[in-house]
């Protein structure tokens, strides 16, 4: 097992490495002027002469990528050309936001949609499987920003104009601030974002589950006299997971886009808007700072849930 | 089956036609893909969700007409005029749109826009990007699909990763990237675009999946000792086996395409103001919410109807082809 | 398959040359930095005549390669060793285009009739698939001659345009059949045609077979395991085991007088219907099971298991030739062939690995 995780380690090591220089060659190599994007429309040509300077583009463009994998591998991210400030510092404000919402919703779709699942297999036709199926059904059809939208509508508005104020409208209140605040928050937004997602993770837990639970030894296991409770959770459930391991697997990729959406929604000063005003902004350093960081964020998540498989499945270990 | 109807096959004589004599009718098998058509008309699903479609569809297609008998256009503002004139005013002055009445049955928008006019054409958008993305992402992800299971080996390994790793990539970052790229140029065949590309590889990796399970049939060995070639193998033989999944998959990738593209509205990206679109509408309707319920129920109301019913469809699709299928508002059996 | 008819005489030309054929897979082992270089050895150096109009029964059990040997006649594998002569043409080493006229000639039924069928297509249209390979017929006189087809292995023709679920599985082989006699070919592959049917529908099928040779001059190579279907329909037997052929004759002096331990295991185990005959006659058995083929033993791969073992059955290979005093026909690969009348000594104790004998003390010496 220790083996295995090192050699998953060692590639996505090697795979973090080529995302920084493929970043790199886009960015640095691909015609673009980030001295007219700092110093505005109206700079003259000492001004972006001083930038380029200080920025180090006129350097051969070998010295310039290996100071940036050496800055890089120091956690040097550089500077906004938006505002100045170092990477490094916006990103440490806004990682616990993205974070907050991403690690909250992750936890409660998994948690919402695994039990939902189960629940509607283990009674199918009845009214639970009816009502699971139906709200799944609901949510999975709903965009994530719509959902926002209503909840934002009724949840905060309504209420709000009936006096209830339990669900704030926008922002965000760190964790260290106040847990109560933070919690309250960051409720819409964590239901905003595993609800949709949850409901595809109910629908593929019930019917994994409806086919584990049809074979053959799980008739045996409930022959033998085991109580149900250990034949669906013991034998049903850890056979039934492996599809839900693999969408997860897959979600985490679309996980950074559906934060994105969510934090635009509530106001959420997060990585997700950052990246989206980046982007429209064309501040590079940033661009490139968050690419990689979502890239080795992803790159984690695969290695964890290559381990969850090989747990789940010690054949898979020998690969 | 006994060994009694191999004898009945063998002494059957064609009757003659008589009339009001019983004719033997050389009966036609029916093939699968009537079999799974018969079980969808009689699956009350499938027909309540084929109309909410339709209607959906005329929506779209009447959009003008829409506009025609209201006498207001898809972009027509109405900022109503100083008192001595009389006109229509979508918008109070202070910027507040005007509620559902009886100038503007659906309210109208920040800019005073007919609600009701905007939400119809809202639909063409939705709905041609969401089946063409769809349709593009199938017929690609079909192609790559039967060449990376049927050719094997080197192919199949390098186009598996191929999509794996474009299934796994954050696409909204992407498509993000990719549009500022272009200058913020590109609209419609933007989302077009950036949809079939991310969701080919879903529908290859289905049909490859299905082409290595099917390449090792004793069917398909027989057609190569008869000296097929691999070309005929592929059409003649494989395909129509790889088709009923496809097909199920089609009807719930549209929905899918569809919601990509209302959160690409959303975020500012793809089809532009003023082009009326579900998702650029939601995403003004952020900042008016509070005085402009409508502005935010009648898009939302729309966008959900129709991924609703494109995915209830889906799902009877499902087990119209395989009725094993532990399907989410069975019939009571 | 004429039961009662002279078999073809030794002289005729034959229509299929084995020579030497071998067939290894290599197994597929560890992931990308650990390539396995361990083979299967499915077919080891087969030299075997088919002679033109007979049917050559070949038998064995699961895992003596006879299916992989059919594909290797039909040219459905490429051969790692060895030649295949269709009526004196070299075919083993030709590429799919050169080969598709040869297809024309030779055909495989295959045994399982539900798998064999493509389930999404009309059975009139499986039928006519050879004819729009072959670019040979088409439309209406495609359709014609696949109902011709139909009538000859015994389906109603008007069945054409019905799928394979709606047939048993006799009348399913049957289709199979029609497919394979399409364009008319010299040589019939059959594997294991009958395996999968009832019991009380092989009957029929194997005499379909055996009119259709009658009417159809065909030449068959009639793969089984089951011993009885072999007496029944076979000019010529051959009897392979673990990739290799240990005996071939005519069926009479296979059955009379098997000279190969093997021969004659397979040949005292078909059941007898009369319960007093069963008790009185004596029984042949060995004990352990197939071996792996990927490790097969040492000399005569029958070693570890036979009674008559010796110590130069482990070191040399045996030769498969004439033994003892039998006519041209009929060879054995076998270092101490059992003579007229010589019963197989028993075993005591079981042998289950390979090369491994726990056998009585004489053998302790090997």
């Amino acid at each position: 097992m220790i083996r295995f995780l090192c050699r998953r380690a060692l590639l996505g090591a090697v795979v973090m490495w080529v995302v920084a220089t493929l970043v790199f060659i886009l960015y640095f190599v691909a015609p673009h002027d980030p001295a007219h994007l700092i110093a505005g429309k109206d700079a003259t040509t000492q001004t972006l002469a001083d930038i380029e300077a200080r920025l180090g583009l006129n350097r051969p463009i070998v010295d310039q990528y290996g100071s940036y994998l050496w800055r890089l591998l120091h956690g040097n991210l550089g500077y906004s050309y938006f505002n100045s400030e170092p990477v490094s510092t916006i990103v440490g404000q806004e990682l616990p936001v993205t974070a907050s919402l991403a690690v909250g919703g992750a936890v409660l779709w998994l948690i919402m949609g695994v039990a939902a699942g189960v629940l509607a297999a283990t009674k199918p036709r009845s009214l639970a499987d009816r009502a699971v199926t139906a709200f799944a059904l609901f949510f999975y059809s709903m965009p994530t920003f719509l959902l926002g939208l209503l909840f934002l509508l009724v949840l905060f508005y309504r209420l709000h104009l009936l006096g209830i104020d339990i669900f704030p409208g926008a922002g965000y209140v760190g964790l260290s601030q106040s847990i109560g605040g933070w919690a309250q928050h960051m409720v819409l937004p964590w239901f905003t974002l595993a609800l949709v997602t949850g409901a595809i993770y109910a629908r593929l837990t019930r019917g994994s589950m409806l086919d584990v639970l049809g074979e053959d030894y799980i008739r045996t296991a409930r022959a033998k006299g085991l109580s149900e409770r250990r034949v669906i959770f013991r034998h049903g459930l850890r056979a039934a997971m492996t599809p839900v391991v693999t969408e997860f697997g897959i979600d985490l990729g679309t996980l950074l886009g559906g934060v994105i959406v969510t934090e635009t929604v509530y106001g959420l000063p997060g990585l997700g808007q950052q990246i989206y005003n980046s982007i429209t902004r064309q501040d590079l350093p940033v661009i490139i700072a968050l690419v990689i960081l979502a890239s080795a964020f992803v790159v984690a998540a695969n290695i964890i849930v290559d381990a969850v498989y090989a747990l789940l499945d010690p054949r898979v270990r020998l690969t | 089956m006994s060994v009694y109807d191999e004898l009945q096959v063998e002494a059957l004589p064609a009757a003659p036609a008589e009339p009001g004599g019983f004719q033997a009718q050389a009966i036609e098998g029916k093939s699968p893909w009537r079999l799974a058509f018969e079980r969808l008309l009689h699956d009350r699903v499938a027909i309540g969700s084929s109309v909410v479609i339709v209607l959906i569809a005329a929506m779209a297609v009447f959009a003008p007409l829409v506009a025609a008998l209201t006498g207001h256009g898809p972009d027509a503002q109405y900022h109503g005029c100083p008192p001595p004139l009389r006109c229509i005013a979508g918008v109070t002055p202070e910027g507040i749109p005007v509620g559902p009445s009886g100038h503007f049955w659906l309210g109208a928008d920040e800019l005073g826009r007919d609600l009701l006019v905007r939400v119809f054409y809202g639909a063409r958008i939705s709905l041609l990007v969401g089946i063409s993305a769809a349709a593009f992402a199938v017929g690609g992800g079909v192609v790559l699909g039967m060449l990376a299971g049927y050719l094997g080996r080197v192919v199949d390994t390098f186009l598996a990763r191929l999509f794996d790793v474009v299934l796994a990539m954050p696409y909204l970052i992407f498509a993000i990237a990719l549009w500022t790229a272009l200058s913020g140029r590109g609209g419609v065949l933007l989302d077009i675009g950036v949809i079939s590309f991310f969701s080919f590889g879903a529908v290859a990796r289905i049909v490859r999946g299905q082409v290595l399970s099917i390449k090792e049939k004793e069917y398909i060995e027989a057609a190569r000792s008869l000296g097929a070639g691999t070309l005929r193998i592929m059409f003649v033989d494989i395909f129509p086996n790889v088709l009923a999944p496809v097909i199920v998959y089609f009807t719930l990738l549209v929905p899918s395409a569809i919601v990509f593209e209302a959160t690409l509205a959303f975020l500012g990206i793809g089809v532009q103001p003023p082009t009326p679109d579900w998702g650029s509408m939601l995403s003004e309707s952020i900042n008016y919410y509070q005085v402009a319920w409508w502005y935010v129920v009648f898009p939302g109301l729309a966008l959900l109807s129709t991924t609703l019913a494109f995915n209830l469809l889906g799902d009877s699709v499902r087990d119209a082809f395989d009725p094993r299928y532990n399907r989410m508002f069975a019939k009571e059996t | 398959m004429r039961v009662d008819a002279q078999p073809a005489a030794p002289s005729v030309p034959a229509l299929v040359r084995l020579e030497g054929v071998t067939k290894h897979f290599p197994v597929r082992g560890g992931g990308l930095w650990r390539r396995s270089h361990d083979v299967v050895h499915a077919v080891d150096n087969v030299t075997l005549d088919v002679r033109r109009g007979e049917t050559l029964g070949l038998v064995g059990e699961t895992g003596s390669g006879k299916s992989t040997l059919a594909r290797c006649v039909t040219r459905l594998v490429d051969l790692t060793a060895g030649n295949v002569l269709l009526d004196g043409e070299d075919i083993s080493r030709l590429g799919p285009r050169r080969l598709r006229p040869y297809r024309r000639r030779m055909q495989i039924i295959f045994q399982d009739p539900y798998g064999s069928l493509n389930p999404r297509r009309r059975v009139g249209s499986i039928i006519g698939d050879p004819f729009a390979i072959h670019k040979v017929a088409d439309g209406p006189e495609r359709k014609h001659r696949v109902q011709e087809l139909m009538e000859l292995v015994g389906l109603n023709p008007e069945h054409y345009n019905r799928f394979p679920a709606e047939f048993s599985g006799g009348q399913r082989q049957r289709i199979g059949v029609a497919r394979a006699l399409a364009l008319r070919p010299e040589l019939i592959v059959a594997d294991e045609p009958v395996s999968a049917l009832d019991v009380s529908v092989r009957a029929q099928v194997i005499n379909l077979l055996a009119e259709l040779q009658d009417e159809l001059e065909l030449t068959y190579v009639f793969i089984t395991h089951d011993l009885s279907v072999v007496r029944h329909v076979s000019d010529r037997v051959a009897v392979m085991y673990l990739g290799e052929i240990v005996e071939v004759a005519e069926r009479h002096d296979l059955y009379a007088k098997p000279r190969h331990p093997y021969s004659r295991v397979l040949q005292s185990a078909i059941p007898v219907p009369d319960p007093d005959e069963a008790d009185r006659r004596s029984r042949a058995t060995v004990g352990g099971e197939l071996p792996s083929p990927i490790s097969p033993p040492s000399g005569c791969r029958f070693h570890p298991r036979c009674p008559k073992a010796q110590p130069r059955c482990r070191q040399e290979a045996p030769a498969l030739e004439v033994k003892l005093a039998d006519p041209a026909g009929h060879k054995a690969a076998c270092h101490f062939p059992l003579a007229d009348g010589e019963e197989l000594p028993s075993m005591g104790t079981v042998p289950d690995e390979v090369g491994e004998l726990t056998v009585p003390a004489r053998r302790a010496a090997l």
